[in-house]
């Protein structure tokens, strides 16, 4: 064998493993496979390289594969059925979309930077445009008044003394769950927002400068007021917000937007729509009443009740889909011996996957035995569905009305080990085990839930929540995934998430102030563009975040459907409607569908085909917002005359992207409609106003399609 | 879940020894179906199939003899039965091309450990840059193409890097697994 001839292998197994062969390089590969015994052992030696890269993940496959296979085995083999194939591969597939996505959202998102930007890196610029006291008293009242509080914490450390256990002593070993041993214990106190502020500030830049890297630039105005309005509102801001706030040259207008923003009915209904999804997915109307539910969050929300009692009315509600909105949780999830209600109860508020512990000990914690799935879903084994059938009073129909309730006896929970042997399991939750007899003050097994969640001095509820809404602002959680937050998940910032999970217990679990804390931090303030041209674009040093760059965020169904409806022309009042938000359910419904799995799992189509999506946004929604027939945006840019071709496109870009065109893209945007003009008129005899109506159309409808558009970035 | 004993189905649970065979088969399997279909995806494809297959079958596995040549009999007739089902592919390879194959995978079958052990450390000795570009590229989905338009370098270029980088490896799990002889040769 010649070297040529091994050179020629190795290229054919390179092109193999890129998928770029073509059947006539698979013949030549052939051909010297079989020729040569030795070129034989290469092809093996490479490709299995390739599988070994491929199966591992480079180097992440230890922790896939055991679950991988630990995942694998069911309990009985008649569960063994096509559909549960080994988690391995339903996992990587999960991956496989969501990563593709990403990267076609990040490519096309890159395509639309303006060329240059012209800031100048300027560690001083972040104090230019925030205030450098964020708490002085040019702050609305609504904030003020808190921060001059720091309340007290009156959780019980020990909750034991409250609920003496029938059953303690019986089951002693293992009864401490430590929640996080790994976390650093913080000292840290809450003061001032700008005490807070300034943590996160010194966590962050103390990571930047250890790992090397420079934060990205400050972002501009048109960036930010962007990707504020899309994270506080979940819509963009409408023209006359964006301009508003590109003119204002007062210095605090970072911050007195985003307290403006927090104050609104727009951010409670933003927290209500993303919790509704979390709590009971887009997809099951069935069995729950999303909009009771999203009413009720948004109403928790915008009163500024504290997130420990929402969870606490969450998990311990009784009554109807319709009449109580945080029934709706359960009732969505009770079904299977109350399995979804267990996994989801953990997944939700306390970022612990403890799904897979229900068939067998977790394959990578130590002590997550299957008990502890049981003694969760114990909790549970008090609750009902009750059906009852009603007559409707205005029409005379009946309907089945859904109701649940707790019962008056009720008995523990039973599962199998691996081995096939039957257990108990008794309602227990970080060490404690609950009694039989149910007082008045904890009248049933889920109000003693909802005390134990927080029982401890740093709850989980509350680490959890802060590493939730830290990735719904800045597109990534200390944790990977976000809901995975078991000790043998890596915390990128372990101080800083400890940090913030004591200020926002101290702070009475006030989800608004810890929305400020995040968005008013200079991490929130930065570019989603790199800060040097020449360093890695990557966000991350290996797999850990820095946050010293903003992560390009795809927009959710919902905000790409207010986005739309507000580039259209709607009010923010007119979004809250009950005829708008019927039309965004049913909009909705085609991307979503439910699936009965032990997690109550939904499908969508929006992650994952986007070709079906640009469909979607090409079909009635654009349509809509590109249409002369209403008055709306267009109208009101295109209509007036007296208006030069460069002011109307400056105010279509305005009103779809938040941002003035560069001048290179106006001078080509506006090329195009003279030459469109021109050739509207002279070879398709429009009159001129038509003509040039026609092209500015064609100029919103090309910015509404753009990726930009689709990007909260 | 929390049926009552006497409702659990007749078939018997497989034995611990059972689902640790098959965990250990898990990886090598893969390769040996890789081998014969070259491309990633078409491989898990098969493997569930052949786990399917395996676990249906599993009472005619006789214990101490080889699971690793039973499963590899099940796999081999589950590729067929893919190419079968994709005969319109035109990137198939031949029938002959399959047996060599086949029979090398089994030779090298023995030393997927310590080839996996090897990878291992010399991922570690990689400059980071390589290391951080070939870890990019083995992230789930991730193909050279998308890694290149994500970096903004042309793809051909990315290609070339990533072939040197997959070289680099290959010596220095060589010279590794080298190494290792010569070290059972002295002690």
């Amino acid at each position: 064998m010649d070297h040529t001839s091994k050179r020629k292998l190795f290229s054919l197994v390179e092109a193999l493993c890129e998928e770029t062969a073509t059947a006539e390089d698979l013949s030549q590969l052939e051909q010297l496979v079989l020729q040569d015994a030795e070129l034989r052992r290469l092809y093996l030696e490479l490709i299995t390289l390739h599988g070994l890269l491929h199966w591992d993940a480079a180097g992440q496959g230890a922790e896939l594969e055991s679950s991988a296979v630990t995942a694998a085995f069911p309990l009985t083999m008649k569960k063994f059925t096509r559909r549960s194939q080994p988690r391995h591969f339903r996992r990587l597939r999960e991956i496989t979309v969501g990563l593709a996505v990403l990267v076609i959202l990040k490519l096309s998102f890159a395509y639309f930077i303006p060329a240059k930007n012209h800031v100048a890196r300027d560690p001083a610029g972040l104090q230019k445009v925030l205030p450098t006291d964020v708490s002085s008293p040019t702050n609305p009242p609504a904030f003020s008044k808190r921060q001059q509080m720091v309340p007290s914490v009156h959780l019980s450390r020990n909750q034991n003394e409250e609920t003496p256990s029938l059953f303690s002593g019986r089951r002693v070993e293992e009864s401490v769950i430590a929640i996080n041993p790994a976390a650093s214990e913080s000292t840290f106190q809450l003061g001032t927002d700008a005490e807070v502020i300034a943590r996160i500030n010194h966590h962050l830049n103390r990571e930047w400068k250890q790992a090397g890297v420079q934060p990205a630039v400050m972002a501009q105005d048109p960036e930010w007021v962007r990707r504020v309005y899309l994270d506080l509102a979940g819509r963009i801001p409408t023209r006359a917000e964006a301009g508003s706030f590109l003119a204002s040259s007062q210095k605090t207008k970072r911050a007195v937007l985003v307290d403006r923003l927090l104050s609104s009915r727009d951010f409670s209904r933003r927290l209500a729509t993303v919790w509704t999804n979390l709590l009971v997915g887009r997809a099951r109307e069935t069995n729950v009443d999303r909009q009771t539910l999203l009413n009720w969050l948004d109403e928790e929300f915008f009163s500024r009740r504290s997130w420990r009692e929402t969870v606490t009315d969450l998990v311990s509600a009784r009554g109807t889909s319709q009449a109580s909105g945080p029934a709706n949780f359960l009732l969505a999830h009770l079904n299977n011996e109350a399995v979804p209600a267990t996994a989801i109860t953990s997944r939700i508020f306390l970022c612990e996957q403890l799904q897979c512990t229900q068939c067998h000990p977790h394959p990578s914690v130590k002590g997550w035995g299957q008990e502890r799935f049981w003694e969760l879903n114990a909790f549970f084994q008090q609750a009902r569905i009750q059906k009852s059938t009603i007559v409707d009073r205005k029409t005379g129909k009946t309907r089945v009305v859904r109701e649940l309730v707790d019962a008056e006896i009720f008995g523990p929970t039973y599962y199998e080990t691996l081995r096939g042997v039957m257990r108990v399991a008794y309602p227990k939750f970080a060490g404690v085990e609950i009694s039989k007899t149910l007082d008045e003050s904890h009248p049933t097994l889920r109000t003693q839930l909802a005390g134990l969640l927080f029982a401890d001095a740093h709850p989980q509820p509350a680490r959890a929540f802060v590493n939730r809404t830290w990735n719904l602002l800045m597109g990534r959680g200390f944790t990977f995934p976000v809901d995975d937050m078991g000790p043998h998940t890596p915390v990128s910032h372990p101080e800083l998430l400890e940090d913030l999970t004591v200020a926002f217990v101290q702070s009475h679990y006030d989800v608004a102030r810890l929305v400020r804390w995040i968005s008013l931090s200079d991490a929130y303030q930065l570019s989603s563009r790199p800060g040097d041209s020449d360093a890695s674009p990557a966000t991350t040093s290996g797999d850990r975040p820095l946050f010293h760059q903003m992560e390009a965020k795809p927009l959710a169904a919902e905000q790409l459907f207010d986005s739309l409806r507000i580039a259209s022309g709607q009010t923010p009042e007119q979004l809250r409607s009950g005829k708008t938000q019927r039309e965004r359910e049913q909009w909705l419904r085609q991307f979503y569908s439910a699936v009965d799995t032990e997690e109550n799992g939904e499908e969508t189509t929006f992650d994952g085909s986007w070709q079906q999506t640009l469909m979607m946004i090409n079909g009635d929604l654009v349509q809509r917002a590109v249409s002369m027939d209403h008055p709306g945006v267009l109208t009101a840019i295109v209509s007036p005359r007296g208006l030069s071709e460069a002011d109307r496109i400056r105010q279509l870009s305005l009103a779809a992207l938040s941002r003035y065109p560069s001048p290179g893209e106006l001078t080509q945007l506006r090329d195009l409609v003279r030459r469109s003009i021109r050739q509207r008129v002279t070879e398709e005899n429009l009159p001129s106003q038509v003509a040039l109506t026609e092209s500015l159309r064609d100029v919103y409808w090309a910015y509404l399609n753009s990726s930009e558009f689709a990007v909260n970035h | 879940m929390s049926d009552p004993p006497e409702q659990r189905p007749s078939r018997p649970a497989p034995s611990d020894e059972f689902v640790q065979l098959f965990t250990r088969a898990q990886r090598p399997l893969y390769l040996f179906i890789l081998a014969q279909t070259g491309n990633v995806q078409s491989a898990e494809e098969i493997l569930q199939e052949t786990n399917l297959v395996i676990w249906a079958k599993l009472e005619q596995f006789q214990p101490g003899s080889s699971f690793s040549g039973w499963s590899r009999q099940i796999a081999t007739y589950e590729i067929l039965k893919y190419r079968q089902r994709n005969r319109r592919d035109k990137l198939t390879f031949s029938d002959e091309f399959l047996t060599a194959v086949a029979g090398e995978a089994v030779t090298q079958s023995l030393e997927i450990e310590q080839r996996r052990e090897a990878l291992q450390h010399c991922l570690e000795k990689l400059e980071p840059r390589d290391r951080e570009l070939i870890q990019q590229r083995y992230q789930p989905g991730m193909h050279g193409k998308e890694l290149a338009l994500q970096r903004g370098r042309p793809v051909n270029s990315i290609y070339q890097s990533l072939g040197r980088i997959r070289k680099t490896l290959l010596e220095c799990i060589h010279r590794q697994l080298a190494a290792e002889v010569s070290e059972i040769k002295i002690s």
